[in-house]
């Protein structure tokens, strides 16, 4: 399954990467942005999936010193980004903003995993609620703390989903979710772009759709308003609806 | 409370001068005693109902005004808490930053904002500033949790602290409004309490001062029906149990007044029951003394057939059923009781079908009579129905009677078969007197004929004392045997008609050589025109020759007249034979005797004059027989007359009531008879027919009613005892009938008058002294042929003598000593004439006849019957049928013989009926 969805992804990954590089010249700069922001997403998605991974082990109460510090971590994610976007790096033959950003993403997740060492570590507690979620959002803060000025990464969902207000979509996002993504004839997993403004400068901004899978429905699913393991109430989703989106904004 | 108070003023003023209203209450009629009370029933049921009713009005009212500041104080309370968790999630929502929390919240205060609006219609202002207040906390506590979001905690703890104060201050509000609507509602409620307790007590008095009221009204209403009704009561009771003497109150002007005053009528008329019942008690008890007196059975059965009466002679007869145990018993359940008691007989029927006879018998009586055994006792039961439908049944006791009964008629046939014998010896005396008498005579004047045949005249005068004395004695004998058939009442009148004329030259004939004795000059007076009569000739002549001989033996030397006239009287012609004479007379004693039996004028006369003395008692009865009379004048020394009226046509006595029943039926007309038996039938047809009547028959009630519709006859006789349905109901029938009730009816119980149905017909007599020259000369003229004489007869002498007589006339004569020999001789000869002796051994002359007529060839040969019986009218007519003549052996034999010999071949083929008599 996982590595299925990798392999689509990274065939999606070469079409657009093709279509960028061959086509409309006049566009080149919100081709090269869509390009950006794809790199952007798959990265922290990679991040996400191998803390995801390894929830059952930071979640063991018996084991204290886990050994997944930000090093290891980090190589991890870069691996797993790699394979699911055809062997793609993070340094080699990118463009200096893409290096750039992707190499803040990196710095962003390896400071997450290390502030968190004391937690991850501590022997005696079953769930600590350091889910792929919450090191989302805090890996996605760090990286608006480095780069914030040329870019911006959240995951977001539609309201009735959210549970953090930090989640919260803004009105930009609110408008794609209920209107576009609503859509019944848009193709699943179509990316929205749109070149606008954020916080008063021009941007590109766009919204890529997450559907739960199974491992999501753990604390999304059945039955509705259930207490999940995070003391929330479940949502009643099920695999294949939409359960969120990854906004990425590029600044010009 | 006002009607209550009316309630209270009736009932003080009913128990305070109680007396006069009751005095007034008794006049109202009781049904405005009641309606009066009903209406106060109801007009306290009314006002009750309105007084509840306001006070529950009222209640629910009040119930509902607190139920609203319960609902208010309920509404701050719930204010109170949602306002609670309100300020819980907004707390919780800077903290923890969840969505869940903030929409947690949002519900909270939309739950606050409900509660608030409600409080709001009643305390406007309180609320309004709280909403002023939680507005402003909710804005503080967001703007906080913005800043949290945000990350600016210090901004955001100054917020919260802000927004504190904010919560604060709504706590306080919503505490005090919460205390406030709570105290308002506790005292509303104790309110309502208050009033309901007041409500029930006020209820509760009512009700109470109600049902004292009624309960008085009431007591004082029964009170004045109760009282006068117990007082009546008493009264009926004492009537009812027949204390008339009893005093009736006097009652006021309603009901009861009314109904004591009926009770005074009433007890007068039960007074006048009383006597009147008393009076019929008296009757009745005089009735069942007079029925118990009764030396009959009496029993009265009503229209159901149960007894209502039995005497106590009816439980004599019938010993089973006890006086006391009758009344109410059915007829059925007696017969069934009498039938246990085996003491019935059933005449052959099953028992069950005697019952339905007697019941059927019962039930339409019609003037019942029978004749019943019950055990030892003989019962007559007669039945009638009484207008009501009862049935009168009377029981006699007739064992006596049917034991005398059983004992006459035991007496009767015993002295019957006495009769019997006595008949039979007579007939056989008279035969075996005759029979040697035939011979004396008939050979004394044979020899008689011979001894002047052969100039022997010396023996002459000897031969006719012998045939004289022959003739006495056979006079003798048939006086005697006359008289003792008279006596007997065996003597048959033989009717016939008759030249009158012709019969007095033969007595004239016959008594000339007695008058020729005595020297007596007879002078005939006789009228020329005396034509026919219908009587008895034989009887007739004897009685003329009586008189005549007598005449003659009397009187000596002088005159013997005879007159006769034919006189027409009322009712017939009569005819007068007159016979005086100039003889010896008599005295007035002799005369009174001189019609008695065995008695002569004289003792001496016997001696002098010879005879029996029969003679003149035969003449009477014989003269009574054809319905006259002979009287007779005589003076001593100078003759006598005697004086013989005998009607022209003589009617039999049996015919008499017929005859006087002619009258009712018209001539050629139609008589119907009812009878169901045929031969009664037969008998009365053959009667009416006779008299000219021609008749329908119907064998049954029905049936002859149907007829009578039908024919109308002219009369109808109708039998007594049918089956089905008797004569009675079939006469009631017929009279109720407005065509039928004029037609005659004559009730025939037992209409077996068997002389009616038999005719003797036509009868020739013969004259004694027959001209047997002329006979002879008739006989002789014949001519040849055949002239075999066949003669049957058991008596050698006899046979002997025929033979002589018939050879002498040259016939060929053979003989036989009894029918079956005759028979064989017939069938071979064939003779000219047969005749024929009637007693014989082996085969008599009736049998001998029977087979005669049955052989084809023998059925035409004449038969003269030559008997020395005396004949019935049965058997004369019986021979009449089959023989030509009938000829008397003894006294003038031999010319009768002769005679009849003569006639027989004078008419030779037209089968001429000849009697001779002798």
């Amino acid at each position: 399954m996982e590595a299925t969805s990798a392999l689509a992804r990274s065939c999606i990954f070469a079409i657009f990467s093709g279509f960028i590089l061959v086509s409309f010249p006049t566009a080149a700069d919100e081709r090269a942005d869509l390009v950006t922001g794809t790199r952007l997403a798959e990265l922290l998605r990679a991040a996400r999936s191998v803390l995801s991974n390894y929830q059952t082990l930071i979640n063991d109460p018996a084991v204290g010193d886990k050994n997944l510090d930000g090093e290891r971590f980090t190589k991890e994610a870069i691996a797993l980004y790699a394979k699911r976007t055809g062997g793609q790096s993070i340094s080699d033959d990118l463009a200096e903003r893409d290096r750039k950003l992707l190499q803040a993403q990196v710095e962003a997740m390896r400071e997450v995993v290390d502030e968190e060492q004391d937690d991850i570590n501590r022997p005696g507690i079953g769930f600590k609620g350091f889910v792929p979620a919450v090191f989302a959002r805090l890996m996605n803060e760090k990286f608006a703390a480095k780069v914030g000025h040329e870019a911006l990464v959240r995951v977001t969902a539609p309201e009735a989903l959210v549970r953090n207000r930090k989640s919260l979509p803004d009105a930009w996002e609110t408008r794609v979710i209920n209107e576009v993504f609503s859509d019944p004839k848009r193709p699943r997993g179509e990316i929205y772009t749109e070149v606008t403004e954020v916080n008063g400068r021009p941007a590109f901004r766009m919204l890529l759709p997450e559907y739960y899978t199974e491992s999501c429905l753990t604390c999304h699913g059945v039955p509705k308003g259930e207490i999940d393991v995070t003391g929330y109430p479940k949502e009643g989703g099920k695999a294949g609806d939409l359960g969120g989106a990854i906004s990425i904004v590029l600044f010009k | 409370m006002s009607a209550l108070g009316q309630q209270l003023e009736a009932a003080g003023a009913a128990s305070a001068p109680t007396k006069g209203l009751a005095s007034r209450l008794a006049n109202l009629p009781i049904s405005a005693r009641v309606a009066a009370l009903t209406a106060a029933g109801l007009i306290s049921l009314v006002l009750s109902s309105v007084f509840l009713t306001q006070a529950l009005y009222r209640s629910a009212e009040r119930m509902a005004e607190t139920r609203e500041l319960f609902d208010r104080a309920a509404s701050a309370a719930a204010a109170h808490v949602a306002f609670g968790d309100l300020r819980y999630w907004l707390t919780d929502l800077s903290v923890s930053l969840l969505m869940n929390s903030q929409r947690n919240a949002d519900d909270a205060r939309e739950r606050l904002q409900v509660q608030l609006d409600r409080l709001a219609q009643h305390a406007p202002e309180a609320v309004e500033e709280i909403r002023t207040e939680v507005d402003a906390y909710v804005e503080t506590a967001l703007q906080a949790t913005d800043s949290y979001t945000q990350d600016n905690r210090i901004v955001g703890n100054a917020l919260l602290a802000k927004a504190r104060i904010h919560s604060g201050k709504v706590d306080a509000d919503l505490n005090k409004l919460v205390d406030q609507v709570k105290a308002e509602a506790e005292a509303a409620r104790n309110e309502v309490v208050a009033q309901t307790e007041k409500t029930a007590t006020g209820a509760a008095i009512l009700v109470g001062l109600l049902v004292l009221v009624g309960s008085l009204l009431t007591l004082l209403v029964l009170r004045s029906i109760v009282g006068p009704l117990r007082r009546l009561n008493r009264v009926i009771e004492d009537l009812t149990e027949g204390r008339y003497d009893v005093e009736i109150p006097q009652e006021g002007g309603d009901e009861l007044g009314a109904m004591a005053r009926t009770l005074t009528l009433f007890r007068e008329s039960a007074i006048e029951k009383k006597r009147l019942e008393d009076e019929a008690e008296r009757q009745r008890r005089t009735i069942a003394a007079a029925l118990e007196a009764i030396s009959d059975g009496f029993v009265l059965y009503d229209p159901d057939d149960r007894i209502l009466v039995a005497n106590s002679k009816y439980c004599e007869i019938f010993p089973s059923h006890r006086p006391n145990e009758l009344r109410g018993k059915s007829f059925h359940e007696i017969l069934e009781q009498n039938l246990a008691n085996g003491q019935i007989d059933l005449e052959g029927k099953s028992p069950q079908e005697w019952i339905e006879d007697r019941l059927r018998r019962h039930r339409d009586p019609a003037g019942l009579v029978d004749e019943r055994r019950f055990g030892d006792k003989w019962v007559r039961i007669s039945k009638r129905k009484i207008p009501d439908g009862g049935t009168v049944a009377v029981y006699t006791d007739i064992t006596e009677l049917k034991q005398r009964q059983v004992e006459l008629e035991r007496a009767k046939s015993k002295a019957e078969s006495a009769s019997e014998a006595k008949s039979r010896f007579l007939a056989s005396m008279s035969h075996e007197l005759r029979t040697p008498l035939n011979a004396i005579i008939g050979y004394s004047e044979m020899l008689m004929e011979e001894a002047r045949d052969h100039d022997d005249e010396e023996l002459v005068p000897d031969l006719e004392k012998i045939a004289a004395a022959g003739r006495h004695l056979l006079s003798l004998i048939n006086d005697i045997l006359d008289l003792s058939k008279i006596e007997a009442n065996k003597m048959e009148l033989f009717l016939e008609t008759f030249d009158v004329a012709e019969l007095l030259r033969d007595v004239s004939a016959t008594v000339a050589p007695l008058m020729a004795k005595n020297r007596n000059e007879f002078i005939k007076d006789i009228d020329g025109d005396l034509g026919e009569m219908h009587s008895d000739q034989t009887k007739l002549r004897q009685n003329l020759f009586n008189l005549l001989s007598n005449a003659a033996k009397f009187t000596n030397g002088g005159k013997v007249t005879l007159s006769v006239r034919r006189q027409r009287r009322a009712g017939g012609d009569w005819l007068v034979f007159k016979v005086s004479d100039t003889g010896i007379g008599m005295t007035p004693e002799q005369q009174e005797r001189l019609f008695n039996p065995f008695t002569q004028a004289d003792a001496s006369t016997t001696r002098n004059y010879g005879g029996t003395g029969l003679g003149l008692s035969i003449t009477r009865s014989f003269c009574r027989m054809i319905g006259g009379v002979v009287k007779v004048e005589s003076e001593v020394g100078k003759g006598s007359t005697f004086t013989m009226e005998v009607p022209a046509q003589c009617r039999r006595e049996s015919e008499e009531p017929q005859a006087a029943e002619m009258p009712l039926i018209t001539e050629g007309r139609t008589a119907l008879i009812i009878d169901d038996d045929p031969a009664a039938r037969n008998l009365i047809a053959r009667a009416l027919a006779e008299a000219g009547l021609a008749s329908i028959e119907a064998a049954s009630g029905p049936e002859g009613i149907a007829a009578a519709r039908e024919h109308r006859p002219a009369a109808i006789i109708l039998d007594i005892i049918m089956p089905h349905q008797d004569g009675w109901s079939v006469l009631r029938t017929l009279k109720s009938d407005p065509e039928l009730c004029t037609i005659p009816v004559i009730l025939a119980t037992i209409l077996a008058d068997r002389e009616l149905g038999l005719s003797l017909g036509a009868v020739e007599y013969l004259t004694k002294p027959i001209d047997t020259d002329k006979l002879i000369r008739t006989i002789e003229t014949y001519g040849g042929g055949n002239r075999d004489v066949l003669v049957i007869d058991d008596d050698q002498a006899s046979r002997e003598f025929l033979r002589r007589i018939l050879v002498k006339r040259k016939w060929t004569v053979h003989e036989a000593a009894d029918g079956i020999r005759g028979l064989e001789l017939m069938k071979r000869l064939k003779p000219r004439l047969v005749l024929l002796d009637l007693l014989m051994p082996e085969m008599d002359g009736f049998q001998t006849l029977s087979e005669m007529q049955s052989v084809p060839e023998l059925q035409n040969i004449p038969v003269v019957v030559v008997t020395s019986k005396d004949l019935s009218a049965n058997e004369l007519s019986w021979l009449r049928d089959r023989a030509v003549a009938v000829v008397n052996k003894g006294a003038n034999s031999r010319s009768q013989l002769v005679a009849a010999l003569e006639r027989q071949i004078g008419s030779r083929e037209t089968a001429g009926t000849a009697v001779a008599d002798g």
